[in-house]
């Protein structure tokens, strides 16, 4: 029995029935799927597969059409503004390219107070909870297309489609959660296609390429071909290990990666040949030596300018028979305008951002890693009645001054273990100038080489893949802790997988936060601080204050004198300065005679100016948000019938079905007057239906 | 001339019109002394049938034409029809092998290029992903303590 869109099942406003659909899950061969369920379902009696759905409450949850098809394919439809972040379209699900997604699903329902029994009415087989009233979990055991609701007649058309490959053309284009799969390096094939072809070769004759040419054979190679670029000798370069059919004996080697060849202007030994690749004709062995040997060996190729590459021979074969090269792999990149000339003008592309490898630390002073057991240790001999500690300390810190505190140059308090962002090494004791205070179990830093916060990863999933995924339509957003909101390009990020590290200085508690898409650096930002610096003293709890209002006040990074400083003022003499710091940090106030213009002065501290000070930025939350922000758009039903939609489509206008209205028409006029040429120009500008 | 009535159904701007046959004159004549080939006025012999038709082909043009008024009874027993060119039907071989760039087409739309048709309701929706894990949750390890003192 076949359905036509939409359908509507009558539901009770006693009984509201509601369906959610609150997860995908991928059954790419893993049993995922057996946890996980597609949509909660709810009523007594209901066919979902039938029916659809209508939420009656206010909080928006999606509304799900099924189509039961005669041709074995379903689909979900939600609405648009039913596309929660709940509804995952990113690389963890997938349609394997050539497969339709077909749903396996069968269900029990029972009236109430009655026992579950089996469907009968054409479902989708899978398996299924306890079908009750309310939340009912349905789970498929396998991927199912998801088609917006404005794609209703594209799913429509999906199921309906007359064969495999009609119905994954709509597939990739409107499915919202289809993928393109992966190839399998080590088992898939992949058609290079070559209009000069290649002829074979026995040794020692040399024939002439342009007479052996056929223009209809396909190189296969097992390993997916690699255009590379050689900066040494300009070349560029495909290798293709492994051909099979169609050998060319020419510069043949055994070893598995072929060599740089060399190239020759049009020569082939003695042979005049212009092609779109060349290649030495001698066969060497691996040593480089002549090996007369025949078989099949690896060789590479030389191209001199683009070759499209297909993934299949069907493509290829197509285009070899419309001059349509446009299914190939490549073929945006050469209409762009990649193409590679000898000697080629274009450098690499980058793949790998590498990072810096973080800053010293100093040789007069120590820092030391340690929990809140371990400063309390510290705190409380220094406080305590015997004055062991403070005794030595003096000692050994004359240089100091009087108070032995001025050994204590900061202490800060982190968000993170501070262990996983510099190299520390265990011990249980520290040193307070010469004197070594123990028993206390701390971690000293002895390297700042960098390694990184990992605050996470994300894929930024396109939620249209249209126009709509894109600025003004579909804006991005990101929080990053201790930084707050920030407005990104969404088009930098779509479609990549966005890392973001967090680079912290512990000695000023300032860092950077990176994003990265595929591992490419595309945003940073400074952050004004991580860490916490606690006061240790009266003089410096001012000090400190001073720095977190000043900060606050947006007048950071400098030193502030006068009316403008900060409530609190400091007496006594401010303490040593701050040494090291990924951010350059002014250098500390000279220690010197209490004066009254340095009263008023605040600790210069090393900040940069950000979004929160002190320990403000540790109330807010601690993890990575992104946020699209969409435009309702309002989308006529018959949009695409009546009016079509944005094309640009170059070819035979009889290609095309329904409403067309043209840019530009290229016409055999023969036999028509002006009067219809120019009636006929004008139809063809405002539009017909074909 | 050879005049062959249709009673058409489309919509103007289709290409192949729905017609169905109501009538064919072979004896008709030109109503005027002249007339554009895009606009002729003809006469024929009165038929009753004929008076459905909408829409005309004129096997000697060879093009098809829109009725641009009803067909009028005239002399008691003729029938006068005035026509204008359906440059669509008439050229639907040539326009279907016409290369062209669309800028809007039913079958072949390019989802990337935005739609001047479709206006923005006025709301915004915020949609939310969040990274649930985080390093900044840590409850040891976190204070360093900066000493002045031997290494």
């Amino acid at each position: 029995m076949a359905y036509e869109l939409p359908y509507t099942y009558e539901t009770s406003e006693e009984n509201p029935d509601k369906v959610t659909v609150e997860n995908f899950y991928t059954c790419d061969q893993n049993e995922s799927y057996k946890d996980g369920f597609l949509i909660r379902g709810a009523g007594s009696g209901l066919y979902p597969v039938q029916g659809q759905y209508k939420d009656y409450e206010e909080e928006a949850v999606s509304v799900s059409v099924f189509e039961v098809s005669q041709t074995g394919r379903y689909c979900i439809i939600v609405p648009s503004r039913e596309y929660q972040n709940d509804i995952q379209c990113n690389s963890d699900v997938r349609l394997n390219s050539g497969e339709e997604g077909l749903l396996l699903f069968t269900y029990k329902y029972n009236e109430a107070g009655e026992e579950p029994r089996e469907s009968t009415a054409g479902t989708i087989p899978g398996t299924i909870g306890t079908y009750d009233s309310k939340d009912t979990a349905y789970a498929f055991t396998t991927n199912i297309p998801v088609f917006k609701l404005e794609d209703k007649q594209k799913a429509h058309d999906y199921v309906y489609a007359a064969n495999t490959q009609e119905a994954v053309a709509i597939l990739k284009e409107y499915a919202i959660n289809y993928q393109e799969a992966e190839f399998d390096k080590d088992t898939e094939t992949y058609y290079i296609y070559n209009s000069y072809g290649s002829a074979s070769y026995t040794r020692g004759e040399i024939g002439t390429p342009q007479s052996q040419v056929s223009r209809n054979i396909i190189f296969r190679a097992n390993v997916p071909p690699v255009l590379y670029f050689d900066e040494n000798t300009f070349q560029v370069y495909l290798k293709a290990p492994a051909i099979v059919d169609g050998y060319y004996s020419s510069n043949m080697f055994e070893a598995e990666n072929c060599p740089v060849q060399d190239y020759v202007e049009g020569k082939i030994g003695s042979i005049d040949y212009k092609g779109p690749f060349y290649s030495n004709i001698d066969r060497r062995d691996a040593a480089g030596l002549a090996n007369p040997e025949d078989g099949t060996y690896n060789y590479g190729f030389t191209w001199i300018s683009n070759i499209n590459i297909f993934g299949s021979e069907e493509d290829a074969a197509e285009a070899l028979a419309t001059g349509d090269y446009s299914k190939s792999s490549n073929y945006y990149d050469i209409q762009a305008g990649n193409t590679v000339s000898h000697p080629p003008t274009f450098g690499q592309k980058e793949t790998t951002t590498t990072f810096g490898g973080g800053s010293f630390l100093s040789p007069f002073i120590q820092s030391y890693v340690m929990s809140e057991t371990g400063v309390k240790n510290i705190a409380d001999a220094f406080y305590s009645n015997d004055t062991t500690l403070i005794d030595n300390i003096k000692k050994g810190l004359e240089l100091f001054g009087a108070s032995p505190f001025e050994a204590l140059v900061g202490l800060w308090v982190f968000p993170f273990d501070v262990t996983n962002m510099v190299t520390t090494s265990p011990q249980t004791y520290v040193y307070f100038g010469s004197y070594q205070h123990t028993g206390v179990n701390v971690s000293k830093v002895i390297n700042l080489a960098a390694n990184y916060l990992n605050a996470g990863s994300v894929f930024i999933a396109p939620l249209f893949k249209s126009y709509r995924d894109f600025e003004p339509y579909t804006s991005l957003s990101v929080y990053l802790p201790f930084v707050g909101w920030q407005k990104l390009d969404i088009a930098t990020y779509l479609n990549h997988t966005v890392n973001i590290r967090y680079y912290v200085d512990i000695y000023t508690g300032s860092g950077i936060v990176v994003l990265l898409a595929d591992g490419v650096m595309v945003d940073y930002f400074t952050v004004a601080s991580i860490g916490i610096q606690l006061p240790l003293t009266g003089q410096n709890m001012s000090e400190y204050a001073n720095s977190a209002l000043n900060s606050l006040l947006g007048v950071a990074g400098g030193v502030v004198g006068g009316a403008a400083s900060g409530a609190m003022v400091s007496a006594g003499n401010p303490a040593g300065a701050i040494i090291g710091g990924l951010i350059g940090g002014a250098a500390g106030v000279a220690k010197g005679a209490f004066d009254m213009s340095q009263k008023a002065k605040p600790k210069d501290l090393n900040r940069t100016k950000g979004s929160y000070s002190g320990g403000s930025g540790f109330y807010m939350p601690r993890y990575v948000i992104f946020r699209y922000d969409i435009h309702d758009l309002i989308v006529p039903n018959n949009l695409t019938s009546i009016y079509g939609r944005p094309s640009s489509y170059g070819g035979k206008l009889g290609n095309l079905s329904g409403f067309v209205s043209c840019d530009t028409v290229k016409l055999n006029t023969n036999g028509m007057s002006e009067a219809e040429i120019n009636e006929l120009s004008s139809l063809l500008q405002s539009g017909i239906y074909v | 001339m050879n005049v062959i009535l249709y009673y058409n159904s489309s919509d103007p701007r289709v290409l192949s019109k729905a017609i169905s046959q109501v009538g064919e004159a072979g004896h008709a004549t030109q109503a005027t002394d002249s007339f554009l080939i895009e606009n002729p006025v003809l006469l024929m012999d009165y038929n009753v049938d004929y008076v459905s038709a909408n829409y005309f082909y004129i096997e000697e043009f060879g093009r098809y034409y829109y009725m641009t008024e009803a067909p009028e009874i005239v002399n008691g027993n003729q029938l006068r029809i005035t026509g204008h060119i359906d440059v669509l039907m008439s050229h639907k071989a040539a326009i279907r092998n016409a290369d062209i760039i669309a800028n809007r087409s039913a079958s072949n739309n390019n989802p990337y290029i935005p739609d001047n048709m479709i206006g923005d309701q006025g709301t915004l929706q915020h949609y939310i992903r969040s990274i649930s894990s985080t390093p900044f949750n840590a409850t040891s390890n976190n204070y360093v303590l900066h000493i002045a003192g031997k290494n």
